[in-house]
């Protein structure tokens, strides 16, 4: 549950009874275990059910606790990790029923859900394997490896600074592109629904933009947060870029991201995130020796406006992102943007409601005639052709603890194809997921 | 041109702040841990609190804007055993500072010097949302509330000798205030020894062994885990049976759930003010007060019904 070694060791000490007390007056009492709360003794046979029956009509029914196990306080096996120096280790498995009345509208292999036909399908998204902690005064080390069940991935695995001057950070390793807020969040745990965005499926396939790099970051001496990113990484991505590290030569070929993050308190409950972002980089469109006249840019603004109740978990999110992309391919250009809006409501410990709309092609500017040749995988047509397309979606999380949820999700999502009839029009398909979410172990904390 | 000079004057005014004040900064999890380096730093500190009096310090919203703090902050007092880390962590790395982070002289982890702490009921989250290495809400003693002052007392003298003697001072005069204080807090009690009570978070248990109270359960079945209907049922049954009258619950947690229990047992439902910062509550000392009169104000009237 800690990040240092220093507070469970302590603690462990503590709980063996070797803590080193003070010698100060007034002191408190010497270590005594709790006494076990067991569940109450006395029970009344006739009563309960009568009692339990009446509470639930007046204040409705919640899941039924664990029956707790008998145990003492002891040593812990993370106790015992921080002593021999372990990292946190958790893992998060997230796994989801479909059902589609028609074939899913174009997407790439990653941990969304996804079908090939109509009808219901079980899909493990991805057991997520994170092991996190600080490596000595100076870094901290995070690594994810995503597992599905035919394939593992590395999917992040950086090392951060801690320490260097000036409010400087430098991370280095396999590192998220900073190209807006979304794209640095592990979607599946941080945010209320089962997929991705429609622009950030559209633009960056099944999976999020990463790539092997560095990043340094500047907190600003300015009042309020304002935080200035750079990145230079691997332009891996095969949707919009697509020259994997192996191929990476000179300055030309890598991705180069800037943001510019801020944040405004408006009072002890509001506040206001807002970024801006900028990458660029090459493309595959026209092969490996045309990287240099094929680049792709991307530009892209995001706001959340959060409300949290101090007194209780409750909270509202409104959060609206737009990226727009623009990439010189062989015979052309393309523009092509797209944009969501969020909603979502955590009504307490139990429930949360979200809500979104995605809109893609604002714009869906073709110049030009598209001649990819044989260069390009017939998978990633759709994604390099302009189209519009459109889906509203809404979602019901029960979150049985902080560590275990099932979520109900709705979606209505419409390919409205392009003008140029490269991409056909589709109608309306309904999507619906039942997924279901478990964490284990000692999951790192989340992000604002 | 005139855009341009403002910002470097901006600039150039935050870079040299910290040679212009004469303050330690100092950032605290909690606002009682922020009260007592007040008590003991006095003018030569400036404290800012994270969480907010009235909110649960398990779930904090970890506000960029904290990590700002932090950025700029000498000494990180927290309470440590796992309490803030929920949203500690991210902040701590986010801001960059080196004097605070694990280990160092900046970053003080209150549960390291309380000696021996009451532990925890299991090894795992079958017990709920546990702090594995003991319950990390040993402030609501005040004796721990001493002893922490002291360990405040003692950091600050490390980061800033000039002032060494004050801190001390400030400790000292802090402790001979609370000795008084704590004498009378149990002599108040002392007819309510072995009395029942019943918390809805397991975060009244130092209070209930310094205070000589008898915890019979808790609203929440394990920790962290919210209320059902059938543990509720047990829970007034066995209030029913072992005289408990009074329910003690922190502001945070929703009202409903104490007041059905209450109503079907005859017991008062006692709404704790939360931290240092809440309506008349001023400091620490006054935070424990409340606490105190707020519980034998409950017993004595459940004593008279």
């Amino acid at each position: 549950m800690s990040w240092s070694y220093t507070v469970p060791f302590v603690g462990l000490l503590i709980q063996l009874g070797v803590g080193a007390a003070s010698a100060q007056e007034p002191s408190p009492p010497d270590a005594a275990p709790q006494e076990a709360q067991d569940a109450p003794g006395p029970e009344d046979a006739e009563a309960l059910p009568a009692l339990e029956a009446e509470i639930e009509e007046e204040l409705g029914s919640s899941p039924e606790e664990p029956a707790p196990a008998s145990g003492a306080a002891g040593v812990t096996p993370t106790d015992l990790g921080r002593v021999m120096l372990l990292p946190d280790v958790s893992a998060a498995l997230t796994a989801s029923i479909g059902y589609y009345s028609d074939v899913p509208t174009p997407r790439l292999r990653g941990h969304e859900p996804d079908h090939d036909r109509r009808g219901l399908s079980l899909q493990l998204q991805e057991l997520e394997l994170a092991i996190q902690g600080v490596a000595d005064p100076y870094v901290r080390a995070d690594v994810f490896v995503g597992f599905a069940p035919d394939s593992a991935e590395l999917e992040q695995a950086f090392v951060t600074t801690l320490s260097l001057p000036a409010s400087l950070q430098l991370r280095a390793g396999l590192l998220p592109a900073e190209v807006d807020r979304f794209n640095t969040r592990h979607y599946l745990m941080l945010e209320p629904f089962a997929d991705m965005p429609l622009v950030h499926r559209r633009f960056f396939g099944g999976h999020q933009l990463v790539g092997i790099g560095m990043e340094v970051s500047w907190l600003t001496p300015l009042p309020w947060f304002v935080e200035i990113t750079f990145e230079v990484i691997t332009a891996d991505n095969p949707v919009s870029f697509g020259l994997p590290a192996s191929e990476t030569v000179g300055a030309k070929d890598v991705l180069t991201v800037g943001r510019l993050e801020q944040f405004f308190e408006l009072t002890d409950t509001w506040s206001l995130m807002v970024g801006a972002s900028a990458a660029q980089g090459p493309n595959n469109s026209g092969g490996r020796r045309a990287t240099a006249s094929n680049r792709t840019q991307l530009a892209g603004g995001d706001v959340m406006l959060k409300w949290r109740d101090l007194a209780t978990v409750r909270q509202l999110r409104c959060i609206l992102e737009y990226i727009v992309r623009r990439a010189t391919v062989p015979g052309g250009r393309t523009i092509e943007g797209g944009a969501y809006l969020q909603v979502d409501y955590r009504l307490g410990s139990h429930l949360e409601v979200a809500a979104r709309a995605d809109y893609f092609g604002l714009p869906s500017l073709l110049r030009g005639e598209l001649a990819f040749g044989d260069v390009t995988g017939a998978e990633l047509l759709p994604f390099l052709t302009p189209s519009r397309q459109w889906r509203v979606g809404g979602s019901v999380s029960f979150y049985a603890s902080e560590y275990h949820l099932w979520r109900l999700q709705y979606n209505l999502d419409r390919l409205l194809g392009d003008d140029a009839g490269l991409v056909g029009r589709r109608d309306p398909v309904h999507e619906v997921f039942l997924l279901y979410q478990v964490i284990l172990g000692t999951h790192g904390a989340h992000p604002f | 041109m005139r855009c341009y000079l403002a910002t470097i004057l901006i600039l150039g005014s935050f870079c040299a702040r910290g040679t212009v004040e004469a303050q330690i900064h100092v950032v605290a999890t909690i606002p009682s841990l922020g009260a007592l380096a007040t008590e003991v730093g006095g003018e030569h500190v400036e404290v800012r609190s994270l969480a907010a009096p009235n909110q649960d310090p398990h779930f904090v919203d970890g506000r960029p804007s904290m990590a700002l703090l932090l950025n700029r902050a000498d000494l990180l007092i927290h309470v440590g055993l796992g309490r803030e880390s929920g949203w500690l962590p991210p902040l701590l790395t986010n801001a960059r500072n080196g004097r605070l982070q694990p280990g160092r002289s900046g970053n003080l982890d209150t549960s390291s010097i309380c000696g021996a702490l009451l532990g925890v009921r299991g090894r795992d989250r079958r017990f709920g949302d546990i702090h594995p290495a003991g319950n990390p809400h040993f402030l609501y003693d005040p004796r721990y509330g001493v002893r922490v002052a002291q360990a405040i007392a003692d950091r600050l003298a490390a980061i800033d000798p000039a002032h060494a003697r004050d801190y001390r001072a400030g400790y000292e005069g802090f402790a001979r205030r609370m000795r008084a204080r704590i004498a009378e807090w149990e002599s108040l009690m002392a007819p309510f020894r072995g009395q029942a009570v019943v918390g809805y978070h397991e975060s009244l248990v130092y209070l209930a062994r310094w205070l000589g109270l008898r915890e019979t359960g808790f609203i929440q079945p394990l920790p962290g885990i919210p209320p059902n209907p059938r543990h509720l049922a047990r829970l007034i049954l066995e209030m029913r049976s072992e005289g408990a009258r009074v329910v003690l619950v922190e502001p945070w947690y929703e009202a409903e759930t104490s007041r059905v229990v209450a109503e079907r047992t005859g017991a008062t439902v006692v709404r704790l003010p939360g931290d240092v910062g809440a309506p008349h509550v001023r400091s620490y000392p006054e935070l424990i007060d409340r606490v105190v009169q707020s519980i034998h104000r409950a017993l004595s009237g459940a004593g008279r019904r």
